[in-house]
């Protein structure tokens, strides 16, 4: 019965761990001042938010099944959410989002049409 | 090493990479305005991969560390345009990127075989403009920082 409680109780602390995660890069999101550093900070709750959401609930209900489903989710997850940012910041740029004042070296810039298009 | 310990090395690796990358992110974001320390930069990294695969995969993995984002790639040029976000200087990024890059490819090929990444940095122009004006000859680099110079 020990065991079981101590594994439930790590569960519970990585759902709460996953949570924290999230709900700092929604801070992220409104302090960010651009594009580019609001996807990366994203990047954050979605990969290490989800996947230790997805890991406290196998801790508390676990199965070999719940197991393989856990470990299809995580990889699929951050697969996706990966190319999900790339496509997003790609089509930003070609959208003429510039990056932040603080942004200090652009080399991206030297292949755009026009530089001084905003 | 033989083949199957670079991939878990490499496995190994990225997790502890990743999680430092998501501690330093979320350090960054709780930080009052006035004190972040963010310095981001987008930066061309020349590239040693080959195959689709490669690509896909590096540029996937870049975007997945938080902090660091893959806007685009040029194949022909063999170039990552990497978008950090704690760089302080071009130099620091690009070695991080082409260290990502080689663990990546040891991990990924039986024998590593050619790492050479392009010296040279190419003379990327838009499609339109492919065709430089005659009489800017001695542009065939870029210049350092170019964010304030419309050429």
């Amino acid at each position: 019965m020990e065991l079981i409680d101590i594994i439930e109780a790590l569960g519970l602390v990585f759902i709460f761990l996953g949570i924290g995660t999230i709900v700092v890069s929604a801070i992220g999101l409104f302090k960010l001042p651009d594009l580019y550093l609001r996807a990366s900070a994203v990047g954050t709750s979605a990969g290490l938010g989800v996947a230790s959401i997805v890991l406290g609930a196998l801790l508390m209900d676990f199965s070999g099944l719940n197991l393989l489903k856990a470990v299809i989710a995580i990889i699929a997850q951050l697969l996706t959410s990966a190319v999900g940012s790339m496509a997003i910041a790609r089509a930003g740029y070609l959208n003429n989002a510039l990056p932040a004042e603080i942004t200090h070296i652009d080399e991206l810039r030297l292949t755009r049409r026009s530089p001084d298009r905003s | 090493m033989s083949w199957p310990f670079r991939i878990i090395g490499f496995l190994a690796w990225y997790a502890k990479e990743f999680l430092l990358a998501n501690l330093s992110v979320t350090a960054d974001v709780l930080r009052p305005r006035r004190r972040m320390k963010m310095r981001p930069a987008i930066v061309a990294v020349p590239a040693a991969s080959r195959t689709d695969s490669e690509w896909t995969l590096i540029s996937s993995l870049i975007t997945l560390t938080p902090g660091t984002l893959t806007i685009t790639i040029s194949r022909e040029h063999g170039i990552l345009y990497v978008h950090g976000m704690f760089v302080d200087s071009r130099e620091q990024l690009v070695a991080e990127i082409q260290e990502m890059e080689d663990r990546l490819l040891h991990a990924m090929r039986r024998e590593p075989g050619d790492l050479s990444r392009p010296t040279e940095r190419p003379v990327v122009r838009p499609l339109d403009e492919a065709a430089p004006p005659s009489g800017t000859p001695g542009a065939s680099a870029h210049p350092p920082t170019g964010s304030g110079e419309n050429p």
